[in-house]
């Protein structure tokens, strides 16, 4: 089976799960005791949380194979990037639903706790790794550089996840600490909560292949273009004459040492 | 069934909207990059000659 | 020899191709800010963040007995204060708010003036934060936050198959 068909089975499932889960959501399951219909919440908040830190967990390992000469390849830094740039998606989205549930549930919409400003942290963090990825340089300076900026940034996960055990916070402690002892949540939203991180789970698989390509994509086409120009280049100063290159060399020399670089690589 | 409270809506549609976008977005950025690989055999030629 | 004409042309295209070379590196300088502005805002932001997380996370509330004891110290300071809504306490009041006693774990408790519409899953017995000050023997708020437990029960458990858990 190709990678193609297998991507293509995995985004079918996914959407499949997320219709379940959104159905099962707001309609099969019962409102909660306490918050009413706002626990319904429930389904997709904890579920995109999830996927972040999982993201950003493949991030670090890709980064980290990426480093180990021994597995280096450029395939570990292209999966670094696509499991960030999900990841991104996904914490905005977590930041976003969870300020959605705050403002009714706990009066504001937002409030400076560790949980909350750990998270805004962490968002922030990858939105810096992906912003480091596009400083011009080569191909193999940025990829060293992304990933150890990628396993310094990854130290914010398990304090996100810690964050309302070690400080106290507005923002509740884990429904689910552990599979099996699980007394706090009633048996169909258990279900339904388990689902839905099944659900999201698979999207960030199917994102996270796509991104994937779509960044080998983008680099054959960069190879590409520089081999046009490297061309262009060579037929261009053959019409130049000597006299000229010398008068223009500075101007024409750097015109794109970015491009340069690369091909140095 | 009339639903809920909005919130709960909002919540969804955000989940649902964001990610969709982002995954039309990646399919489109995947279906461009395809096409822009698609070798354009005359300029290939003509650029290739002085090479020799 | 090059004929002048043909240096003439051939300088001409390369003033052409210096202004080309000019531009460029024009747009190379607009390149880098857009590739350095974004970082400069995210490290701005890191900055205001890690800020705000050491001013605000690490105590993000005191309790009933922490406040108490700490009464004579704190003054008129505004803190976040939490404890339980006391059942049968809370009592709607002149300025849109709600008047209640707030309970903490050893049985004390702080009559609570709340001047801000509670949060619609406002109720007795749920834990709360409220931002205010003391002044006397009271607290005034002026923001009601509910913290709700991670707890989740059906609203009505006879037609779910019961599972544990307990309520609030």
């Amino acid at each position: 089976m190709s990678t193609r068909v297998i991507r293509g089975i995995i985004g079918f499932t996914a959407l499949g799960l997320v219709a379940a889960t959104v159905v099962m959501g707001l309609f099969v399951t019962p409102p909660d005791a306490v918050q009413g219909n706002l626990a319904r919440l429930l389904y997709v908040h904890p579920p995109v949380a999830w996927v972040a830190y999982l993201a950003y967990g493949v991030t670090s390992i890709a980064s980290a194979l990426y480093l180990w000469r021994p597995t280096r390849s450029r395939r570990w830094d292209q999966l670094a990037v696509a499991s960030a740039e999900v990841g991104v998606v996904f914490t905005g989205l977590t930041l976003v639903t969870g300020s959605i549930w705050g403002r009714p549930a706990w009066g504001v919409w937002w409030t400076w706790d560790a949980r909350l400003t750990t998270t805004a942290i962490l968002f922030v963090l990858y939105l810096g790794y992906l912003a480091l990825r596009r400083i011009p340089t080569s191909r193999e300076t940025r990829a060293r550089r992304s990933a150890i900026a990628a396993l310094i940034a990854f130290i914010d996960v398990p304090i996100v996840h810690e964050s309302v055990v070690w400080w106290r916070t507005l923002h509740q402690g884990a429904t689910v600490a552990s599979l099996g002892t699980n007394s706090k949540i009633h048996g169909i939203m258990a279900w339904t909560l388990l689902l839905g991180f099944v659900a999201f789970t698979f999207v960030y698989f199917w994102m996270t292949m796509l991104r994937f390509q779509v960044e080998r994509l983008a680099e054959q086409v960069e190879d590409e273009e520089f081999k046009n120009w490297e061309l262009e280049r060579a037929a261009e100063s053959e019409i130049s004459s000597g006299a000229i290159a010398t008068l223009l060399g500075d101007g024409i020399g750097d015109r794109d040492d970015t491009l340069i670089e690369h091909k140095v690589r | 069934m009339i639903l809920l409270n909005g919130y709960v809506e909002a919540g969804y549609g955000a989940v649902i909207g964001a990610l969709g976008a982002y995954g039309a977005w990646l399919l489109v950025r995947g279906a461009r990059l395809k096409r822009a690989l698609v070798p354009a055999p005359v300029e290939q030629e003509r650029h290739q000659k002085p090479k020799d | 020899m090059l004929e002048q004409a043909k240096i003439d042309e051939l300088f001409s295209g390369g003033a052409e191709l210096y202004r080309d070379a000019r531009s460029v590196r024009r747009s190379r300088r607009s390149q880098r800010l857009r590739v350095w502005l974004p970082i400069l805002v995210i490290v701005a932001a890191l900055g205001f963040l890690i800020f705000k997380g050491l001013g605000n996370s690490l105590v993000y509330f005191h309790t009933v007995d922490e406040a108490l004891a700490m009464k004579a110290t704190i003054g008129t300071t505004t803190f976040r204060l939490e404890g339980v809504v006391e059942p049968h306490t809370v009592t709607d009041n002149r300025q849109g708010g709600v008047n209640f006693e707030l309970l903490g774990q050893d049985g004390k408790t702080i009559s609570i003036v709340d001047t801000a519409n509670p949060p619609e899953l406002f109720q007795p017995n749920l834990p709360v934060v409220l931002v205010g000050h003391f002044s006397g023997n009271r607290f005034l708020s002026d923001q009601i936050m509910v913290k709700h437990s991670a707890t989740y029960i059906a609203a009505h458990p006879n037609r779910v198959a019961s599972v544990g858990g307990k309520k609030l």
